[in-house]
């Protein structure tokens, strides 16, 4: 939120005499206002020469305030964006699809939790490819770990195909790959640089396409790895990462109707016994948290549901990840 | 019982008395400072003598304490010329109030009337009314949200619609969603079924009545619950928040919003709901403040925001009276708010890593973790403490659906509740 001084140019109201009656109660940004009782302001300010400019200053920058936040809406209001913005996305993987009653909801993060390997990023790659093909949409992975294999990818995709004449299944499989960006991002401040980037990038492509972007699915393989890095020690730094990027990722998941899909890998927890890296702090920011474990090294995998907005926790599925 | 009688009295100061008991010098001192007062017991004691006699002294000491954060008219308290002018007019009113113009038994009909309590399992063991600031702690997932959304359904609905009894409370429901992870979906699933089941409990016995005019009478259903439902879901009001200045803001222009919703809906906003107030706090604690001129400025940190919180809600209280739902999920972090034993807790047994719950084993000792500035503390009147218990709850052949346990600990009731959540709400579970 900016200084006041700023703003200067653009509202008349807020001028010189007012910056100085805020300073006087060590107001010097939009910011410090949210912190400060109005009410007891506009008194203070009824006390002074000025009272009428001051408090119209004071009202400016309550409607400044007004603007800085979500909209409200109705019940019907948010059901209605539902029904039109937030599809859902078939994975291609049928468990999962099976399980979630269709696949990855726009508007949603979905955290997959799984010790290695439990074909985390097998789904991964299996909705990446899925969605890039049957929605013709574009799909971004940022890959934390190296683990993204275009030529996986190119496999998958060829699967989807129906058995054509070669040249037309190359030139499909082709346009698809080209749809699926694949960034590496290698610690959390440039994960969220990247991803700040992109807000700005699908925020102004809104603005002046004035229609909906072509991105359906942004994947973090494994999210958790570089949260990892910077959890520990006393201070609540990478606490404070790791809310900051979830809050970022449903921001815009929800904003430009996107699928997230991240990952969260295991670690060895007291007595042996391995837990989720991310844990009980991490809960609170993914709508979806599906679990998956592998079925005594065959190509079937286990998913249950732990997290899910409309369903009961607790359900199963199972999966198959051919090789 | 209680909850009841005190707030016939704040009902009756609303109307009539405040600007009298401000001018009389007995009650100046406690009325006259800005909103909410803590020390009403006394008075209200007083004034409840002076007014139905002894006998319900009796009911009063029988229950827990005064909940002091009820709001009280403080415009009055403010504008010194309104006072004056209202002193006047109003000292007939004062003694007609004195003598008494309705029994104890409409009084408290009229209040129910007006301020219905909230009996809403698993919050029923204590009556909730306008006014209080109640507290669902637990774990993720604990149905924390479950319980507000149930709540919210319940608010939204009519008493009854077209003959057909819904039992709601046909108010508006403000919901603050912090955590950024509200599913309308779910609400509407939910709204959708409490339709249903009201409409199918009367149909049955409108069938009993016309045999056979069964198909017509179906039809017609599903138009009116279809126009049911829209204006249901138009009570429920919504925001998201991505940061606490956001949230700030929210409340700070909030006072616009509810005054222009109320007009449209004809209605009153019944609750306020915020999910989950500690939703910024890892970000809030890590903030420093910008370099900007003025060393010892009020910069936003985690203690001024929770104090600008409460100061707005009061404000937002006084002029709106809501009973204010938040949620806190418990969180286990690390440095100045854990030591290691208390980090023994999160013990993954084997058959968590299964469901990965939070193990309850152990809860028990350190139940309750207190992260919220103070100030958010003692602006909380009622506290509901969920976690998840080791049992399930076998609906049909395959589901297995964790059993919630419920327990008060402010006030403190000796009980505790279990519950579970199906697809159409929470149910309790013996």
């Amino acid at each position: 939120m900016p200084p006041l001084q700023s703003l200067q140019r653009d509202f008349p109201s807020i001028d010189a005499n007012f910056l100085q009656f805020c300073a006087s109660h060590r107001i010097f940004s939009v910011e410090d206002f949210l912190v400060h009782d109005l009410q007891r302001l506009v008194a203070f300010a009824e006390c002074q020469d000025m009272s009428k400019d001051l408090k119209k200053g004071i009202a400016e920058v309550l409607s400044i305030i007004d603007s800085q936040h979500q909209p409200w809406s109705n019940g019907m209001e948010l059901l209605g964006d539902t029904w039109r913005n937030k599809i859902l996305f078939s994975t291609g993987c049928e468990g999962i699809d099976l399980l979630l009653q269709g696949g990855l909801r726009g508007g949603q993060l979905t955290e997959l939790v799984g010790p290695s390997p439990s074909g985390k990023t097998q789904v991964c790659l299996q909705a990446a490819s899925h969605i890039a093909h049957k929605y013709m949409g574009t799909v971004m992975f940022l890959d934390t770990s190296n683990s993204f294999s275009p030529k996986r990818v190119a496999y998958l995709v060829s699967c989807l195909l129906s058995p054509s004449v070669k040249e037309v299944k190359e030139r499909t499989i082709k346009r698809v790959m080209s749809n699926i960006l694949c960034y590496s991002v290698f610690d959390i401040f440039m994960l969220l640089d990247v991803l700040h980037q992109l807000e700005f990038k699908l925020t102004s492509q809104v603005q002046i396409k004035n229609e909906d972007t072509n991105l359906h699915l942004l994947v973090v393989d494994s999210f958790s790895s570089l949260i990892t890095a910077v959890l520990g020690g006393k201070g609540s730094h990478g606490h404070s990462l790791m809310v900051s990027a979830g809050l970022l990722l449903k921001k815009l998941a929800d904003e430009h109707n996107l699928a997230v899909l991240v990952t969260n890998h295991m670690v060895g927890g007291e007595g042996g016994i391995s837990k989720p890296a991310l844990g009980e702090s991490w809960k609170t920011v993914p709508h979806v948290r599906l679990l998956l474990s592998n079925d005594h090294g065959s190509n079937f995998y286990n998913i249950s549901i732990l997290k899910h907005t409309c369903m009961a926790s607790g359900q199963v599925g199972r999966l198959l990840i051919p090789n | 019982m209680e909850a009841a009688i005190s707030h016939c009295v704040i009902g009756n100061l609303e109307k009539s008395l405040a600007p009298q008991l401000l001018s009389s010098s007995a009650f100046s001192t406690s009325l006259c400072r800005p909103m909410i007062s803590p020390t009403p017991t006394t008075f209200l004691g007083a004034a409840i003598h002076a007014w139905v006699g002894p006998t319900f002294i009796v009911v009063l000491q029988g229950r827990e304490r005064f909940d002091s954060s009820v709001p009280f008219p403080s415009e009055n308290c403010r504008d010194r010329k309104q006072r004056h002018m209202q002193r006047a007019m109003q000292s007939m009113s004062l003694k007609s109030w004195i003598e008494g113009d309705e029994s104890a038994k409409q009084m408290l009909a009229r209040v129910l009337a007006e301020r219905p309590l909230l009996l809403l399992p698993p919050l029923h063991r204590v009556p909730l009314r306008v006014g209080n600031v109640v507290e669902i702690v637990g774990p993720s997932p604990s149905a924390k949200s479950q319980i507000l959304l149930q709540a919210a359904v319940n608010c939204i609905l009519p008493k009854e619609w077209n003959g057909i009894h819904y039992g709601g409370l046909e108010r508006l429901v403000m919901y603050i969603d912090l955590d950024c992870r509200f599913d309308i979906l779910r609400l509407s699933q939910l709204l959708k079924h409490h339709i249903i089941t009201g409409f199918g409990s009367s149909s049955r016995s409108g069938l009993e009545q016309h045999e056979n005019n069964h198909t017509p009478l179906m039809a017609q259903a599903t138009d009116f619950s279809e126009e049911l439902f829209r204006t249901c879901m138009r009570r429920f009001l919504y925001i998201r928040c991505y940061s606490s200045m956001e949230f700030l803001a929210a409340l700070k222009t909030m006072q616009n919003r509810f005054q222009k919703e109320t007009a449209a809906h004809g209605v009153d906003i019944h609750f306020l709901m915020i999910d989950s107030i500690g939703a910024f706090y890892w970000v809030d604690r890590a903030s420093k403040p910008l370099a900007l001129e003025g060393d010892n400025r009020r910069y936003p940190s985690l203690q001024s925001v929770a104090e600008t919180v409460v100061q707005d809600i009061r404000k937002i209280l006084q002029l709106q009276p809501m009973l204010v739902l938040a949620t806190k999920t418990n969180i286990y972090g690390m440095g100045a708010i854990t030591s290691d034993t208390n980090r023994t807790f999160r013990k993954w047994t084997s058959q968590d890593t299964l469901d990965l719950r939070t193990s309850s084993r152990g809860m028990e000792e350190h139940i309750y973790r207190e992260y919220m500035p103070l100030v958010w503390q003692s602006f909380v009147t009622h506290r509901i403490l969920l976690r998840v218990s080791d049992e399930n709850f076998v609906e049909g052949e395959r589901r297995k659906l964790p059993i919630y346990i419920a327990e008060w600990v402010l006030p403190s009731l000796n009980y505790s509740d279990k519950f579970t959540v199906k697809d159409a709400g929470i149910f309790m579970v013996a």
